[in-house]
Order: structure tokens, then sequence, then C-alpha cells
């Protein structure tokens, strides 16, 4: 399957968008309300499903647009055409404060699993599906739910998350330990699990949560310095207006008693 | 056992390597693993070296690895008809290896079908209760019923008809109230309960007794009466259904069932009302049988024609022939089939002495206007 060949511009530091270049034919993918502009010559049509060519009949078509409801995104796609003669340009912004990454997936080994709503936009033909979670335990706990996205393809996507985007290459058998919900993506190569922090003391005052999310190598994880929770449960808190203190969720005492009690006497330090 | 030359493509890791791998086409045999690689080298590993474990988002890739230049590469194979074959032709000195990798993947099938069962017991538990609430339902309150002491009854009727009496237009002090007033008495002297009667301007063909004795009737039913007769008939089945507790019953089923849904489910707001509304208070078929019987011998005992209460169901049958039967009927069952009922028992009763009630029942309806 050909895939569209994009150059792309990224602008802005935290709060960004991406600017990519079509050529005359060429099309993007793009998450619904996603589009910030677009020159004249660009056609916008809005697809049932995903818009990947694979899917040609009505089934097919259903059940991806199903699979896309699941992780939290629009029946719809939006693939936008370059009908004119020259090059034209159309940019996606990303729906909040954050980092904006080109991935190439062919780079990546052809598929990469993100979390949900982070995809912002990809060449046409780029699939996008879902992966569910196996490990019952992860899917609780893991910070990233039991359905994951799915890309799949040999063209270029950019996803979105919040704070600073970090990648890392993980060496066989490296581990890294991560906050449950920082991931924003992995290779399939690598393992995803959890880990109890261990401990009564740091299970519950530690701040942490109760779980770690284990990612083994080898292979490559994004994670993100910011989830989007952490900082709207930061903008409730400090909003009088609309109520109260309230405290991150997967911390036992912190989302309790503390957070009432003891979280205005001695301040979160999250 | 010969363990032939198998073919493992898959995607090799390492340092100075793709950070997501690259695609090679390594073989395996009963000796060592050879990883080509793509610059024309090779990689190689004796099979004691290598370390099994399985990989991967979602653990169905099986990965080699094993220490080369002091660092550490990996093979990592996807593809589930390879990590077959390898199941089933094992070199030699991985078997132990292999076996102990498919004995994880075993276990966490285990493990993910304890945890789903938890899960949907957990789920399905409550709703399982709950069906079993609503089959049990009937019995259930009628029971309860049993235990509710007489002023707590009334305590409740009391408290519902206040309650409802704000959403009716009671009509007080007219040659109505007073029919049924002297209708009532005469249908149960001597009862336990203290009937309250009352009239709400209503055109409905309608009447519903509360839990303790307050008992409601539809200007609507008065005027479709054609004799004081024909009302005593719906009063005394009404009557019936606080003697018997029918309303009491049905009144502590929807409570109860309304709360456990609540706790299963959540709260369903509009509904809920809708559900706990008096008129809307849902009584079984065989209540509606036993009110009639019960009905009929009180009629008997007061000397009150029964054929009025045979003539107003045909009235109501014939009103609505086939069509959705009036509103206090809805849950009742059918009406020719009642009507039936009725007219065999009051053919098999003995003869007894009837009393005409003394009621002008011209100035009655003309009390309540059209």
């Amino acid at each position: 399957m050909a895939m569209d060949i994009i150059d792309y511009k990224i602008y802005g530091t935290e709060t960004q968008f991406v600017e990519v270049e079509l050529d005359p034919g060429e099309a993007a993918v793009g998450e619904a309300g996603a589009m910030m502009f677009m020159e004249d010559g660009i056609v916008m049509d809005t697809v049932f499903g995903d818009g990947s060519a694979q899917q040609k009949n009505f089934w097919g078509k259903l059940v991806g647009a199903g699979k896309r409801l699941v992780t939290g995104e629009s029946l719809f796609t939006t693939v936008f055409t370059n009908n004119g003669s020259g090059k034209r340009k159309l940019a996606f912004a990303a729906p909040y404060p954050g980092t904006l990454i080109p991935i190439h997936l062919p780079d990546v080994g052809g598929t990469l699993i993100c979390q949900k709503d982070s995809f912002l936009c990809a060449a046409k033909g780029v699939a996008l599906g879902i992966e569910f979670q196996r490990k019952l335990g992860v899917g609780l706990f893991g910070g990233e739910g039991f359905v994951m996205q799915r890309l799949d393809g040999d063209g270029l996507a950019f996803i979105h998350a919040g704070g600073t985007l970090y990648v890392r290459d993980l060496a066989p058998g490296e581990v890294l330990r991560v906050d449950t919900g920082c991931i924003v993506a992995l290779t399939r190569s690598v393992s995803y699990d959890i880990q109890y922090v261990g401990g009564l003391k740091s299970a519950l005052f530690s701040g942490e949560g109760l779980f770690f999310a284990v990612l083994q190598g080898p292979g490559k994880v994004w994670l993100q310095s910011l989830p989007l929770s952490r900082m709207a449960n930061r903008i409730v808190m400090a909003a009088p207006a609309i109520g109260g203190r309230s405290s991150e969720t997967g911390s036992l005492l912190g989302a309790g008693a503390a957070g009432g009690l003891l979280g205005g006497l001695l301040g979160d330090d999250e | 056992m010969s363990s032939p030359t198998l073919a493992l493509p898959g995607r090799l890791f390492g340092p100075a390597l793709a950070p997501a791998g690259t695609v090679v086409s390594a073989t395996i045999d009963a000796l060592q693993l050879v990883v080509p690689l793509p610059d024309g080298g090779q990689l190689s590993s004796p099979l004691s070296r290598l370390v099994l474990r399985n990989a991967g988002f979602d653990g169905a890739q099986l990965e080699m690895s094993w220490p080369q230049n002091v660092a550490r590469y990996a093979l990592l194979v996807d593809d589930a008809g390879v990590i077959e074959r390898l199941r089933q032709q094992p070199p030699a000195a991985l078997q132990p290896a292999i076996t102990a990798v498919f004995a994880q993947r075993r276990k966490a099938r285990v493990r993910r079908g304890l945890g789903l069962s938890a899960i949907a017991i957990w789920i399905g538990l409550p709703l399982f209760a709950l069906l079993l609430l609503f089959l049990t339902a009937r019995p259930l309150a009628g029971w309860l019923a049993g235990f509710v002491p007489l002023a707590q009854e009334q305590q409740l009727g009391e408290w519902v008809f206040k309650s409802q009496a704000a959403q009716l237009d009671l009509i007080e002090n007219t040659a109505a109230n007073a029919a049924i007033q002297q209708i009532g008495a005469r249908l149960a002297p001597g009862s336990r309960y203290t009937y309250h009667w009352h009239v709400a301007r209503q055109p409905e063909l309608n009447a519903f007794a509360i839990p303790g004795g307050h008992i409601v009737v539809y200007s609507g039913l008065i005027q479709a009466a054609a004799d004081a007769d024909e009302l005593a008939g719906v009063l005394a089945h009404e009557i019936e259904h606080v003697e018997l507790r029918h309303s009491l019953k049905a009144m502590m089923r929807q409570a109860g069932l309304r709360l456990a849904i609540g706790i299963v489910v959540g709260d369903f707001g509009v509904a809920g009302e809708a559900a706990g509304r008096l008129s809307g208070l849902q009584f079984s078929c065989d209540s509606e049988r036993e009110a009639d019987v019960q009905g009929l011998a009180r009629l008997d005992r007061a000397g009150i024609d029964p054929r009025g209460m045979l003539s107003l169901f045909a009235k109501l049958d014939a009103q609505a022939p086939g069509t959705a039967p009036p509103a206090w009927l809805a849950s009742h069952p059918t009406t020719p089939e009642r009507i039936a009922e009725l007219r065999k028992l009051i053919d098999r009763r003995s003869a007894t002495q009837l009393q005409a009630l003394d009621i002008d029942w011209g100035a009655v309806r003309a009390s309540i206007g059209r």
C-alpha cells in the first residue's frame, strides 16, 4: 500500500500545532476537531471508520468505526485531500498544552501502541485500531485502561501528549518503572506490566499510588511529564469557585481522608 | 530426538541496532542460534547461553536473549506459527526453557480466566440477586406485610395520602361525598380500618385504595355509574384491596424493588418517580380476582345487589371493546374474563335479602357537575 509522504513543520513550544504540506493528490487524516487551518485547494471529506485504504466493505468500516468509539475517538475521521495543482498546507493543533511528536511508523517496526486520544493526525493510509490490554492487573491499575490505540502502516503519524514528551530507547532486558498514566506510546516489543510499590507506608504516603507501570525492553517508549488528568486536577484544586480540594486518584489516602483533612494543613507536593 | 534447523524470523535488538529492532531471519539448530545481520555479519550464541521469556505488549512474543561483547542482544519472535513449531520440536538443550515459558503462558491464561470470572461474578451477582428479587417480590412483600402493625399501616396511608392530595383535585361536601360515605359505611361495618372516602375531579374511570383505608374515587367513575349499586360494586372491590392489604403489599414491593434497583444500577430519577406514583400501583391478577370474589361476598353481606358490579364492568367493556381497557382496569385481568367469573359466582350464590341503597343518584351525579 502506498503511503503518502508528507512534509511537516511543528510550530510553538508549549502549545503546539503541526503544519503539513500536501503534494497534489496527497491526503492526511486528522482527528475530528483537530484541524486548525487549510489552504485553498484542500478538500475536506468526512469518512466513516478510520479512512485507511484496507477497509473497503461496509462491515469493515463499521468495525473500524466501533473500534474508534471504544478508544474514545469520534466515529468519523476527516480526510484532507489536496485537489489543487500545487503544494498546499494545512495545520492540526494540539487540544491542550503539551508536546507534539512525529513518528515515522517504519522506524518503530510498523506498529505503535499509544494512549487513547493521543492521535492527532497521520498520512492517509495509516490504520487506526485498538489494542486490548490482555493483562487484567495492567488494565485495572496500569493507568492506561484496557484499551489503547494502535497505529499501523508505513507513513508518518503525529501524536500528542501533556507536558514534555520523553523518548527512551530500552535495551534488551532494561527495566524502567513509570508512574501510571505517564505512558504515551510504546513499540510492540516492550513488555508492559505493573508492580506494587511495596510497603504499606509507601503505598499510602508516597503519593505515587499503589502501582508502578513497569516497562521492559527491548524497544522504544514515549513518556509524558504531565498527564492531562493531573493538570486538570491541579486546576480544579486551584479553583475555589467550583469547590474544594481534590487529589489525584490512585493514591489511597490522598484521595480520601488526607486530601480533605491533612491535605489542607500539610499541603500536597504533587 | 533429532532437531532439524528451524527458521526463526524475528526482530533483533541490541547495541548499535535500531531501537525498534532490525528484521532478521535467524535459524536455530541443536547447537546454536545464528542471526545473520543486514550488513553481512552474523551473530551467534550457543543454546546454553540463551535466556527465554515471554515478551512484548501482550506477552505473546518469544524473546531469546544472550550476552555478547559485554552487551545483551535479544531476538523477538512474533509469528505464532513459528513459536508453535518451536514448542513441538524444541532443540534438546532448550527443552526445559521452552517448557517453562509455555507453562508461564498457561498460568497467565488461567489467571486471566480466574480474573475475568471474578469480574463476571462481581457484576453478575447483584444482577442475579435483583432478578431473584423480582421473581420473589410478590410473595416476599406479602410475607413482610404480615408483620406491619395496623397503626403503622394507617400512619403510612395517612402520609401517602397527604403527599398525594396536592396533586388531586379533591371535591368536598357534595352529595357525591355523602353518597360514597353512606355506601362505604354499609359495605364495611365493624372493619378494623377506618375508611376515609375522597372524590377527585378526574374524567378517568378510576378509583384507588391507599393502605390504611383512604380510598379515592374519580368523578368520572361516579358519572359512569348508572346507580348507587354499580358504584358500590367498585367500592367493595377497593375495600377488599385495603382489607386484604393489597395496597400495602404492592407499595412495599415497589419500594423494595426501587431500592434494590437503586443499589445495583444507581439512581434512575424520573423513571423511579413515575414508578412510585400511587395510581400506577400494580396489583397482580390474583389480587384482583381475590378482591372481586371477596368484594362480591361483601356486597352480599351488605344486602347490595351484586349485579351492579357486573353491569358496571360490562359498561366498561362495552365502552372500550377490544381497545385498551380504562386505567383502573389496565393491570387487571381482562374485563370479559372477570365478568364471566363474576356471573358464575352470582348465579351460584344463594339468594340473599336485598336492601336497596337509599340514594338519589341523579342528585349525586349533578352535584359533581359534568
